[in-house]
């Protein structure tokens, strides 16, 4: 049995520092040697903190809510009836779709998130329409959103697939994807005008996508060649 | 089931990191069996319906829901009373744990105080004895025997039933808070001293105190030490007082397992001057004398029963209730000491039992506010001190059991330090 030279009381065999005073124990006829069955555990339990996440959004909520109720005053204030106030709410409602609702749940559900954030966006353009004039939803706005939708989705499968997909491989997809989104709105804007589907600018857009997609495909592939490249360029 | 009178503040208290939790822990000669202990559990927790219990929210005041069934038995960890979420666990307000030879289990204040958790712990072991070793343990007093029904005396609130209708003041001045550096990552620190019962009790005869005095005197004069090392001008001293909870069963004829305990808090005034041991030891042993009556004890306990009858606080819907109770604890809760002493007392075991148990040991968990605290009880000639600590300065214990120490009494330490 040790005792603490410091504060003079006895120490269990478990003990290598005395608690109080951590000083270490030195006893040269019975050196420290770490007992079979310490007093305590080595297992700590930490305190998961859940609700911090719906907490901080229930707050960017009320932050959120605050220009809401200002714009809506200031337009009843100067002009009777709701106009430009409009927008600013629909602006701000895109935001809480974005980027505060999914911190209200537990897991992030890209599927459902990002349909939700295409449908809030679809409303915004439809509201710009109404207020706007023009005709321009049914064949220019959703078309276009509903295509960004899909391709940021099919992107968001690839990158998180059980089996993972090298990071040049991703790469190439998103190339792609960004590629044949270009080409899918031009289209969009051609069939919108009449006059003939021609593709004018987004082949100068497409080429290098595929060119550069193609060329990480080719190095993905093979090891040798990604060896060469990463001792060239020093990484 | 409604909640006894003392549990009404824990759910309201309760914060995202802080439960009110306590332990109660029994060491035996062999390791611990998990699957004998399930049983044991399964076989306790039929006589134990007031600890089978769910938090639920009601439109008025929290009530209690009976579960069937019990919890898993969990393995120990190294910092113990630092979080319980009532989501997890089926929604038990308990648990039970084991590591090598030690059965320990956590109770929320809410479903009972020290005294009904070491009847509870009792009871479990002498199953787990039983049905492990085959042990014939006679049942009598603490520990229940688990073939009977439970008796209707055990669930009573016993708050309702002794308080009279004369209320006193719960004023106070604010205490000396100690303050440190917080640990991170939910550690708790332990340290417990293990001290020889007869020397202290001869010390403290002596002197003409009991135990409880003469440690609360040691704690009030450590924690003096380091007041004075802190704030220098000793005018701008506050005073030290330490919270001492008061076991109301034997005041009153009740059984009751649930809450049945007071507080009172002795302590002295820096700003007069220094205090020596003698001096200390007086001014709580007399105010002990005056306020541990049956008297006083219940005019403070009709305050708070006045509090939960009146017609004005009970037609307030629930979530008016929780943020002014959540308000009134934090801006009063602990702030009236500076540390707590609780003392179990001597625990007694039948000779069946004791040849199977080494040692008992009664820790509490972190308070909301007061960073340190300690724990007593006494077994087989050993008494247990558990001091419990969230903060990495280990000033307090230090001094307390250097005390001890220049006083002649043998100390030994054991703790849940990490390398």
């Amino acid at each position: 049995m040790s005792y603490c030279v410091n504060c003079g009381v006895e120490l269990a065999e478990s003990e290598k520092y005395c608690p109080l005073c951590r000083t270490e124990v030195l006893n040269p006829r019975s050196p420290y040697r770490e007992p079979a069955e310490l007093p305590y555990p080595k297992q700590v339990e930490s305190i998961a903190s859940h609700l911090d996440r719906r907490f901080f959004a229930s707050i960017a909520t009320f932050v959120l809510l605050i220009p809401v109720f200002i714009t809506i005053i200031c337009d009843l204030l100067s002009g009777g009836g709701l106009s430009w106030s409009a927008y600013v709410i629909g602006a701000l409602a895109i935001l809480f779709v974005w980027v505060v609702m999914p911190f209200y749940f537990k897991k992030y559900n890209y599927p459902f998130f990002l349909a939700a954030d295409c449908l809030i966006v679809l409303l915004y353009l439809l509201l710009i329409e109404r207020m706007g004039g023009g005709r321009w939803f049914l064949r220019l706005g959703m078309p276009i959103t509903l295509g960004v939708t899909v391709c940021v989705t099919a992107l968001a499968v690839i990158y998180t697939l059980k089996n993972r997909v090298s990071y040049l491989m991703k790469a190439a997809c998103t190339l792609f994807a960004a590629g044949l989104l270009v080409v899918f709105i031009e289209l969009v804007i051609r069939l919108d005008q009449g006059g003939g589907i021609v593709f004018r600018w987004s082949p100068y857009a497409l080429i290098p996508c595929v060119l550069l997609g193609l060329m990480a495909i080719v190095v993905s592939r093979r090891k040798n060649l990604r060896e060469e490249i990463r001792r060239r360029l020093f990484f | 089931m409604k909640l006894d009178n003392a549990a009404k503040i824990y759910p309201a208290a309760k914060k995202r990191r802080w439960t009110a939790l306590f332990r109660v822990s029994a060491e035996l000669t062999e390791p611990i069996d998990p699957n004998t202990l399930t049983q044991a559990l399964a076989c306790t927790i039929q006589r134990f319906p007031s600890f089978a219990q769910k938090l639920r929210h009601g439109l008025f005041w929290y009530y209690l829901e009976h579960i069937d069934g019990w919890p898993e038995i969990q393995q120990d960890v190294a910092n113990p009373c630092v979080r319980m979420a009532l989501r997890e666990n089926n929604g038990f307000m308990f648990r039970v744990r084991y590591y090598n030879r030690r059965i320990a289990v956590e109770f929320f204040h809410v479903l009972s105080d020290g005294t009904g958790g070491m009847c509870f712990l009792k009871t479990l072991v002498a199953e787990y004895l039983r049905i492990k070793y085959g042990a014939q343990i006679p049942r009598s007093g603490d520990i229940l025997d688990c073939t009977e029904e439970p008796k209707q005396e055990e669930l009573e609130d016993a708050y309702l039933k002794y308080a009279r209708n004369v209320t006193r003041s719960r004023r106070e001045p604010n205490s000396f808070y100690i303050k440190g550096t917080p640990e991170n990552d939910d550690f708790v620190n332990i340290i417990t001293g293990m001290i020889p019962v007869d020397e202290l009790l001869r010390r403290s005869h002596e002197k003409g105190v009991t135990l409880t005095e003469y440690l609360t005197a040691v704690l009030i004069l450590s924690i003096d030490r380091l007041q004075r090392s802190h704030i220098k001008p000793q005018r701008r001293m506050r005073p030290i007082k330490i919270c001492i909870p008061i076991n109301l069963r034997s005041f009153y004829p009740t059984k009751t397992l649930r809450n049945f305990a007071s507080y009172v808090n002795p302590g002295i005034e820096p700003k007069y001057g220094v205090y020596t041991f003698d001096e200390v030891l007086r001014a709580v042993h007399h105010h002990m004398g005056t306020e541990v009556t049956e008297k006083l004890l219940n005019a403070k306990i009709a305050t708070n029963v006045r509090s939960e009858r009146s017609p004005i606080l009970r037609i307030m819907p629930l979530f008016i209730k929780n943020a002014a109770m959540k308000l009134t604890f934090n801006l009063v809760g602990d702030r009236k000491t500076s540390s707590c002493i609780s003392n179990l007392g001597a625990i007694k075991l039948p000779d069946e039992m004791a040849r199977y148990v080494t040692r008992m040991d009664f820790v509490l968990g972190p308070l909301s506010r007061n960073r340190v605290v300690c724990a007593a009880a006494s077994y087989n000639g050993t008494l247990y001190l558990n001091f419990t600590r969230t903060i990495r300065e280990t000033d307090v214990e230090r001094e307390f059991f250097r005390y001890l120490v220049k006083f002649g009494i043998p100390v030994k330490l054991e703790s849940n330090q990490r390398s």
